[in-house]
């Protein structure tokens, strides 16, 4: 059994529309922002979650996380569903999971000191005593690298640079040792001489604690540098999932192929000739119907156009979800 | 702010230390009615003969009691109600919400007068009647400033580490909106201190108080004939001390704004 | 890069120096920064937070916000001295010779204004005989050199997307035909591809109208890929300019090295990333002698009081670095 489950998990967003608007229109509009995917994590993956803006990268991970209830579908953790009913239940559902939130600087909050930051999972969560807090507490700043850690206990998020807040973060989210670990663009808002650090502090703590990580991102080239194993998200689909070998030496998605060839690369030698989709990515309110890329896709035919491509396994075991590949068509992969 | 504060602090202090600073009776009459200020008296006397300069010092205590308590009731009340109200959300936030508009939309010195003169003039129901008619401004900037927070990452964060709903009020939102609390509250004293001398103008309440609001109640007459020494000191001071506590509002909200880098 | 075209300097920056005003007394954002920018080239200045390349940006348009201000140093745009024009002065050469792109379109454009009248308004500005029907022609056909139909004309920004809002950004700054563009972070806010997409775009866009392009970026790939020549910058000062051929293949300031070991790439083998301890300063609180020390695997004693100065590393290339002049 996988460590985590989702099965066609959906969620549609029901946008807010004036009063009038209700009234009048019978039609309700939806932002369908995840529809209807499946994968699977196994202990001690770093599971990337690669996406654009609009893909519903970020609400995959929140619903695995119990931040947002599913539409439709289901999450399981170990066999039981994410979302407990009984209060009790979610307490350890609480320790078992933690996310880390995208921004440092407004998932702390700005009137609480470090160390009580770090502290309040152990006052919620645990049955620890009051007292024992604090040397938890510095224990975990001192693992993350805010050392000396009486030193930054009792400092304010504004004080510290982004690194270190980040650091802070994963501090609270890891000093519980929880089992999964949602880490939402760990690395984004941190300055770029920083960002090797963070990387490598959650890969170090993914070892000592055994941990699994959902690692969402738009930046392939984290995704390649931390993740094992890839699936990539295309508004509210995925489109393509496999090991970082195959997603990155042989992508088949006509998208996942226009996403590598789209990241800028710093050598001046390399002359990418960028064959680029064109137009930008559609609406989740009106996704296109067939499959949602064929409007931008180069190699877009008709099926394209009318049905939805399944997410299919290939013969290597990776799983891909393109008209291409199952139709006795182009069978080339990749460039 | 500093010069906010530095005439709120004056005041204050000329109002506790009214008693060391005169002997003279403000209440009963001392001297000649309509007296120009003199060196006997040196804001000169009001139409009773009773001696401005002591009507002065003691005349500021009315109304900062009457502040003081009216800034208390319509925190405890408002604040609260406030956090709750938002935080919850839906259909108890926008009922509430319902409720503090009508109230807000009631104009405040008439209902002021309604509870003073049903009620009865002494200190407690005129905090009172400016507090009802305050807390709904407590309510508005606490439910703003509530809701913007609330959909802060860091509330999610501290809700997916087990924060319960009344822990999260308490350590996440309440400390991040004390200071727009304190601007309210420092523009609640302002305005309490003008409704209340309002209402003495208008002759509600006890007039044998020494109050600078009182004093100008009986100014109106005597200031047609020059006395001018009778509303000029008083209203100075009700003027001063407003803007004072306009003053620190003001200043403490640009220096809570987000600072240039 | 159009080869043979002359080589000749359009712009010259020299010594330049610009102070913020904060309540913890005057920090300096850029400190003593000289660099050149040839006739159509461009120009990579590449930096995190705190580098001082947007303020740099910033003030060599001369819009420096009101709490900072320019303590020392010239710009020299071809053979005006920008830092001593009078402010409408200033506004001519603005837009008409500099123009500038920034980072969020959504600020920078009137969401209550069509997007046609932001260029008839911007014409008209500049050029006050134009009437409303040939600015109106002359942005269509801007328009359409960017990819954006002429019926779009009459739509208000918040009906575009991101990537199109920084198209009608491009050709607001084009609309004038500048001779030199600043972008600070043009793509910064967009998707991976259409981040893609407006690079390719920037340079047709600079062959067919023979532009000079300042690319202000924290984004080391984008500099590789589309800059002539690049300035890495810390903590206020270059800490290396030169050719991007040598900057990217043989840096010669530790912080270049280290900053290209420690940026994950989509290509080649999965390495492992070099990690650099510490964090960019603050402006308020630049440590002593090289700002990069503390950081520096290299850094001795000299470095902690003594600031490097830039020096010759080759035929053009300079870096400022003490490990340089032991040779």
């Amino acid at each position: 059994m996988a460590f985590l489950e989702a099965k066609d998990l959906t969620k549609y967003f029901q946008i807010q529309q004036s009063f009038v608007a209700q009234l009048v229109s019978r039609r309700r509009e939806f932002v369908r922002a995840v529809d209807g995917i499946t994968f699977s994590l196994e202990k001690g993956d770093i599971y990337g979650l690669v996406g654009e803006s609009g893909s519903g990268k970020t609400t995959t991970g929140r619903m695995t996380a119990a931040l947002e209830r599913p539409t439709e579908g289901t999450v399981s953790l170990g066999g039981s569903p994410v979302n407990p009913r009984r209060r009790s239940d979610r307490k350890k559902f609480r320790r078992k999971v933690q996310y880390i939130f995208q921004d440092p600087l407004s998932s702390l909050n700005p009137r609480m000191t470090v160390g009580n930051a770090v502290a309040e999972p152990l006052r919620y969560l645990s049955a620890m005593r009051k007292r024992d807090y604090s040397s938890e507490v510095d224990e975990m700043l001192e693992r993350v690298g805010l050392s000396p850690a009486v030193e930054f206990r009792d400092r304010y998020p504004h004080e510290l640079s982004g690194g270190q807040r980040q650091r802070v973060v994963i501090a609270r989210a890891l000093v519980l040792t929880p089992e999964y670990v949602i880490a939402d663009e760990p690395v984004a808002m941190v300055d770029v001489s920083v960002r090797a650090q963070i990387m490598e502090l959650l890969i170090k703590m993914q070892e000592e604690l055994g941990l699994t990580i959902l690692l969402i991102t738009h930046d392939l080239a984290v995704a390649k540098y931390m993740c094992n194993r890839i699936s990539v998200m295309y508004l509210g689909k995925i489109v393509e999932s496999g090991t970082n070998e195959q997603i990155f030496s042989n992508p088949m998605h006509p998208y996942t192929q226009a996403l590598k060839a789209a990241v800028p690369i710093p050598d001046p030698r390399s002359k990418s000739d960028k064959k680029l989709p064109s137009g930008e990515i559609p609406s989740s309110l009106n996704p296109p119907p067939g499959c949602r890329f064929h409007t931008r896709c180069p190699y877009v035919f008709d099926k394209c156009k009318t049905d939805e491509p399944k997410l299919l396994p290939t013969d290597k075991g990776n799983l891909v979800a393109c008209h291409l590949y199952f139709e006795g068509r182009l069978v080339t992969s990749g460039r | 702010m500093i010069v906010g504060i530095v005439i709120v602090a004056v005041v204050v202090a000329l109002s506790l230390l009214a008693p060391v600073l005169t002997n003279v009776n403000p209440v009963y009459t001392t001297g000649p009615p309509n007296a120009a200020p003199s060196s006997q008296h040196i804001l000169g006397t009001d139409l009773y003969g009773r001696d401005m300069f002591s009507r002065i010092l003691w005349g500021g205590r009315f109304l900062l009691v009457v502040g003081v308590l009216a800034v208390i009731i319509c925190m405890a009340v408002g604040v609260p109600i406030g956090l709750a109200a938002s935080y919850t959300g839906g259909i108890v936030g926008r009922v509430v919400t319902l409720i503090m508009d009508s109230i807000y939309a009631f104009p405040s010195l008439v209902f002021s007068l309604l509870i003073v003169l049903i009620f009865g003039s002494n200190v407690f129901n005129y905090a009172l009647a400016i507090a009802v008619v305050y807390i709904p401004s407590y309510y508005r900037v606490v439910r703003s400033q509530t809701l913007a927070i609330k959909e802060l990452p860091y509330v999610d964060a501290a809700r997916s580490v087990g924060a319960g709903y009344f822990s999260v009020i308490r350590k996440y939102i309440w400390p991040n909106i004390i200071p727009s609390v304190i601007v309210v509250a420092t523009i609640n004293f302002a305005d309490a201190i003008l409704i209340t001398a309002g209402l003495d103008f208008i002759g509600v309440g006890d007039l044998t108080k020494p109050d600078w609001g009182v004093d100008l109640y009986y100014g109106r007459t005597t200031i047609l004939s020059g006395a001018w020494w009778t509303i000029g000191f008083s209203g100075l001071m009700i003027l001063l001390t407003a803007l004072g506590f306009s003053l620190i509002s003001e200043g403490y909200s640009e220096r809570t704004n987000p600072k240039l880098k | 890069m159009i080869q043979g075209e002359t080589s000749e300097t359009l712009l010259q920056v020299k010594n330049l120096s610009v102070e913020y005003v904060t309540t913890e007394g005057a920090a300096k954002a850029v400190n003593d920064v000289s660099l050149d920018l040839r006739k159509g080239e461009t120009l990579g200045i590449v930096g995190e937070s705190g580098s001082g390349k947007t303020t740099l940006g910033l003030a060599l348009m001369g819009i420096l916000p009101p709490n900072a201000r320019r303590s020392g140093g010239t710009v020299t745009f071809g053979s005006s001295e920008l830092t001593t024009l009078k402010e409408d002065k200033l506004r001519a050469v603005r837009g008409k010779r500099i123009a500038m792109i920034f980072q969020d379109p959504m600020t920078s454009l009137n969401p209550v204004k069509k997007i046609g009248d932001h260029f008839v308004e911007y014409f008209r500005a500049h050029e006050q005989e134009t009437s409303r029907e040939e600015a109106l022609s002359k942005t269509t056909e801007v328009l359409r050199g960017l990819g954006i139909s002429a019926e779009r004309l009459n739509d208000y920004p918040h009906q575009f997307s991101g990537g199109m809002r920084q198209r009608v950004m491009i050709g607001l700054a084009l609309a004038l035909n500048p001779e030199l563009i600043i972008a600070d972070e043009p793509t910064t806010a967009l998707d991976v591809i259409v981040e893609a997409q407006i690079l390719e775009l920037l340079k047709i866009l600079k062959r067919k109208y023979s532009l000079s392009l300042i690319l202000i970026t924290h984004n080391m790939g984008i500099v590789a890929e589309t800059a002539d020549r690049v300035a890495v910058m810390y903590a206020g000062k270059i800490a290396e300019i030169g050719p991007a051929l040598e900057v990217f293949g043989s840096p010669k300031h530790p912080y270049t090295q280290a900053l290209l070991q420690s940026i994950p790439t989509v290509e080649g083998e999965r390495r492992t990333l070099k990690v650099i301890p510490g964090f960019p300063p603050r402006l308020t609180e630049q440590p002593p002698g090289c700002s990069f020390h503390p950081r520096c695997p290299y850094a001795f004693d000299r470095c902690k009081v003594e600031d490097p100065v830039l020096i010759p590393t080759s035929a053009e290339g300079k870096a400022a670095c003490h490990l340089l002049e032991k040779k």
